[in-house]
């Protein structure tokens, strides 16, 4: 099932080629998606699917595993984000629309797929909110979009991006406050 | 309530306080704040709406995964897993019982967290790549694998499914297993393993240790192919493993550091059965140092299980343990892996055995004593099914090894005869106890046999289906003698028996026709041949649908026939096809799965040597693991890689290294006379030949008719056939007269044995027609082509690529002798034809525009 496409864009990617990343977007956007939908639309009780494990999931049945290392793997997750964030968003819209005037749950909710299914306006909010954060600092918009949408750790994060835990922290804690601030208010 | 416009520059300031204030509590926070902000009440204002909404409960948690920095020696998360408590101890690492929380669930893990000295980048990317593997194993007896990766500190950590429950010893122990009980209990763990096997993975660390029994008497096994991925990514330049292993359980090829497989996990169960019966250890040893274990576990011989329970002072144990359950463990125990069972099914069926009250395979005498017993039970079935032994073991031996026909033989024996179960198990403990070594048919023995039967086999009568299971063994004898016609005839009786009592659309006609089928081809009779095997796939898929084993056989059956018809690529996906069928039901790991894969891989290396090349090399990894070094597969897939090594860079030293090893193994294994050394010994001369030894050449070749002959008969048509290597050869020596008698020889006994105008006669022919033609006697060379091309047509049709490279050949002598127009036609009719079938690169054009230049190639240029 893995894509040596993906598999190849990653390879060049860690190569130096740019270029690269704007061929995997597409590519991992439709199997994320699809994904997603698979996981969104089952009717189960326990919601045993996180954004994380998502996103793990799709790197192990999507990358050729053999042929990248950890640099690849990072990349990997890096170009997540980003299509984790459409793809929810673009969820959350439709779930919206359907949802219009039904009482949402006022559970506090951590992963973004949940939230997605769940609280879709609250999503659809928070991605205009990150829109607005993005112009003032677009590192702390990526981190977000790591932390969160993709479910990446501290130290994926770090290695997706390209700078230390320490910054990583430092920046979700600054990026974190300021949004749910905006939110709130 | 407003604000001012944020700035990037603003924001970067406002930050900055923030993570200050952040980073303090109580009074030195407000310290903080105050001196920061001083004066700028927009300022202080913005940084403490923000700390407020830090502290408050967003949609943004924070949830804590990293240790903090005030707590660095805890380790409390490993990825989304957060430790709960220390469940043990091992070389690798540390065991933790660990959990993951979601939204509504909480899963509980085994978390092993890898020792840091393991975070090596190779140990890291092998984990990764076995994943896959680790993630197919799904089955109740053994844990399953969850899910793998690294800490923030780089060391690797394996999340399985927890186990609550008992160590194997133990559990027998506290719940007063008795021994059948215990045996039971290592059946189920036979099973677990089994499973594995078939998917490729070799435990190589059992132990009663890493078999925990949960309180419903499940076993499961623990840490399964962990043991895998240390080997691999800790080998050395030379192939070795590390030494990775428990020592006291470990096989004797572990020690020595010897490849291991399959059957050392079957060594690792007849240790665990030994300590479940005994109550110790097979061996003793000694001061416990690794040379006193090494010593004990490879030289001492350990003593039968009920000699040591009753040492231990268990004997009503020892009583229990009858003779027969000695001779299945201590054949477990065997130090030579080809000397135990073949696989830990045979271990298993074996146990039922002895289970069942029923003899055991391991009792070495089992043939003959069984025998006897048998014969004075059933007088007229013996008859019946010694001739069935004998055609059985005969087919197995003569025809070319094909390893998943052992399997389809016993598989049919066992339907057809299932009237009778004992018969059933009496023939199927012979068969299986067959020494691969025994004579098959063509000596004076096995013709006597061969005619008893014949004449037996009419006493069937009143069982129609056993008879026609016994004209098809018959047959299948008859054919690999080379009497096809005679062959031929039983199986039309057979199949007439099986329509005539199953009815003409049941699944088991469809053996029949597949047999039919091959003596048809056998006769160069190919589209009768193709209309038999498209009958049986059309049987079997309504009965058994696509995804089936039987369908992949005649699938491949199907598949040889192809090139024969010049379909080459319909070839191709028809193998394709049957491996992929019998990938998804018997497994990778099958015997006839990875024969599947050995002959996609001969077809693929026809249009791509390099991508056949690669993929051999994959395909003798994966069976040196799972059937062993030793087997004569694996000896047989290392024949091929050299021949695809030798095509692709002639002067490389390693093909011929392949062909040794081959055929050093097949002798160790088989003798030194075996059918599986032919083709190693032929390319080994033909190598040897062109880097100009031809002494060595000319007796490697010698030796491998000597063994046609001594196996087949002189008049056999395979023993022909291999005397154009010998032709080969004298021509490469420029023994043109020698070479011209050879060939002559060859072909009047080929005449004989297949009739004048067969088509592997009329190849033969042709290959005389080349050599006098290089001798210079044009005559006889044109009458020699015209004759063969003509048989040729007849035989593969006009058209296949075979009938046009010797017509472009003939070209060549035409143009010679001033008949440019005819040579012109055929390489026009030639080149057009070929360029049709095959690409450029495909191994059949290569080779016609090398031996035809005087055709008018595309892109040739003249």
């Amino acid at each position: 099932m893995s894509d040596p496409s993906i598999t190849q864009a990653l390879v060049e990617l860690s190569n130096g080629d740019a270029s690269a990343h704007d061929r995997l977007f597409p590519l991992v956007y439709d199997a994320l998606r699809d994904l997603a939908r698979r996981e969104l639309r089952r009717e189960r009780p326990d919601h045993t699917l996180s954004a994380t494990a998502l996103v793990h999931e799709a790197y192990l049945k999507l990358v050729q595993l053999e042929r990248i290392d950890w640099k690849g793997r990072a990349h990997f997750f890096g170009v997540c984000a980003p299509v984790m964030r459409q793809v929810l968003i673009s969820h959350a819209r439709s779930r919206n629309a359907a949802k219009r005037g039904a009482g949402a749950a006022k559970l506090p909710l951590s992963d973004a797929l949940a939230v997605a299914e769940e609280r879709p306006e609250e999503l659809l909010a928070l991605d205009e909110a990150l829109s607005r954060l993005e112009a003032l600092s677009p590192r702390q918009a990526r981190v977000v979009e790591a932390r969160f949408f993709a479910g990446l750790s501290v130290e994926e994060t770090a290695a997706a991006l390209g700078i230390s835990p320490a910054t990583v922290k430092r920046e979700w804690t600054a990026a974190r406050a300021w949004l749910n601030r905006e939110l709130a208010g | 309530m407003t604000r001012p416009v944020l700035t990037p520059a603003r924001w970067a300031q406002v930050q900055e306080v923030l993570l200050e204030a952040l980073a303090r509590e109580g009074s030195a926070r407000e310290e903080l704040v105050a001196r920061a902000c001083a004066g700028d009440a927009a300022l202080e204002a913005d940084v403490r709406s923000l700390i407020a909404a830090h502290e408050a409960d967003g949609l943004l948690s924070d949830a804590p995964e990293e240790p903090s920095p005030e707590r660095p020696a805890t380790l409390q998360w490993v990825g989304p897993y957060r430790l709960l408590r220390e469940l043990g101890r091992g070389g690798m690492g540390t065991v933790y019982l660990a959990e993951r929380s979601g939204d509504g669930f909480t899963q509980r893990v085994a978390l092993k967290l890898m020792r840091p000295d393991y975070a090596d980048p190779r140990v890291i990317g092998a984990l990764e790549a076995e994943r896959r593997i680790l993630a197919r194993l799904e089955h109740p007896g053994i844990a399953r694998f969850i899910d793998g990766g690294t800490t923030s500190t780089g060391q690797p950590f394996i999340a399985m499914e927890y186990v609550d429950g008992t160590p194997l010893l133990q559990h027998a122990d506290a719940a007063g297993l008795d021994v059948r009980a215990r045996v039971a209990l290592c059946m189920r763990v036979c099973a677990a393993v089994q499973h594995a096997h078939r998917q490729l993975v070799v435990h190589r660390d059992l132990k009663p240790g890493n078999i925990l029994v949960t309180a419903d008497g499940r076993t499961k096994l623990l840490d399964f192919g962990i043991a895998t991925v240390m080997d691999d990514s800790a080998r050395s330049p030379s192939g070795e493993s590390a030494l990775w292993l428990t020592p006291a359980y470990a096989s004797p090829e572990q020690l020595r550091r010897q490849p291991v497989s399959t059957l050392t996990d079957v060594y690792a169960l007849g240790v665990i059965l030994y300590e479940l019966l005994s109550g110790g250890s097979p061996y003793d040893f000694g001061d416990g140092s690794l040379t006193a274990i090494t010593t004990a576990i490879c030289d001492r011989r350990p003593d039968p299980p009920s000699v040591a329970a009753r040492r231990a002072g268990r004997t009503d144990r020892a009583r229990a343990i009858t003779g027969d359950l000695d001779l299945v463990v201590l054949r477990a125990l065997a130090k030579q892996p080809e000397e135990r069972y073949g696989s830990v099914e045979q271990l298993q069926d074996d146990l039922q055995h002895w289970l069942d009250h029923l003899p055991v395979r391991a009792a070495p005498d089992s043939p003959g004593r069984r025998l006897r017993r048998f014969v004075q039970r059933h007088r007229s079935l013996a008859a019946a099914a010694a001739v069935t032994l004998v055609a059985l073991v005969a087919g197995l031996s003569t025809t070319l090894w094909q390893a998943g026909v052992a399997r389809d033989e016993r598989d049919r024996a066992r339907a057809a005869l299932a009237r009778s179960e004992e018969v059933t198990r009496f023939l199927l403990g012979l068969v299986e106890s067959a020494d691969p070594r025994s004579v098959p048919g063509d000596t004076a023995t096995g013709r006597a046999i061969l005619r008893v039967g014949l004449e037996r086999v009419e006493e069937l009568r009143d069982q129609p289906v056993v008879q026609a299971d016994m004209l098809d063994a018959l047959g299948r004898v008859l054919a690999s003698l080379g009497h096809f016609d005679q062959a031929g005839a039983l199986h039309e009786r057979a199949l007439g028996l099986r329509r005539a009592v199953l009815g003409e659309r049941h699944p088991e006609v469809a053996p029949s026709l597949v047999a039919l089928g091959r003596s048809l081809m056998r006769r160069s009779r190919y589209d009768e041949a193709e209309a038999r095997y498209r009958e049986a796939l059309a049987l079997q898929e309504a009965a058994y649908g696509h995804r089936d084993p039987r369908v992949a056989e005649t699938l491949m059956e199907l598949a040889f026939l192809m090139p024969y018809r010049g379909l080459e690529f319909a070839s191709e996906s028809l193998y394709a096809d049957a491996r992929d069928v019998l990938t998804g039901t018997v497994g990778p790991g099958d015997r006839r799965t990875l024969l599947a894969r050995q002959k996609l891989i001969a077809r693929i290396r026809l249009r791509d040597l390099a991508a056949g090349e690669a993929e051999m090399r994959l395909l003798i990894a994966d069976a040196r693991r799972v059937l062993g070094d030793d087997d004569p597969f694996t000896s047989n897939c290392m024949f091929h890689l050299g021949d695809y090594i030798a095509t692709q860079r002639p002067d490389d030293p390693e093909a011929e290294q392949w062909y040794r090893e081959g055929i050093a193994r097949i002798e160790r294994r088989l003798g030194p006379g075996h059918m599986d050394l032919i083709h190693g010994l032929n390319s080994l001369a033909a190598a040897r030949a062109r880097r100009g030894a031809f002494a060595e050449a000319e007796s490697l070749a010698q030796r491998s008719i000597a063994v046609n002959e001594a196996l087949l008969g002189s008049g056999h048509y395979g023993t022909a056939a291999n005397m154009s290597l010998m032709a080969w050869l004298y021509e490469r020596m420029g023994r043109l007269d020698q070479a011209e008698a050879t060939r002559r020889d060859a072909l009047s006994r080929l005449e004989r044995a297949l009739g004048e105008h067969h088509g592997i006669v009329a190849e033969h022919r042709e290959a005389l027609a080349r050599l006098r033609y290089r001798m210079g006697d044009y005559a006889e060379a044109e009458a020699l082509w015209r004759t063969a091309i003509a048989d040729m047509e007849r035989a593969f049709g006009a058209l296949h690529h075979e009938v046009l490279r010797a017509r472009m050949r003939l070209a060549a002598l035409l143009l010679r002798t001033g008949r440019t127009e005819e040579a012109g036609r055929l390489c026009a009719e030639g080149v057009a034809g070929i360029e049709r079938i095959v690409p450029r690169e495909h191994a059949i054009q290569r080779e016609a525009r090398v031996e035809s230049p005087h055709c008018d190639w595309n892109g040739a240029g003249r």
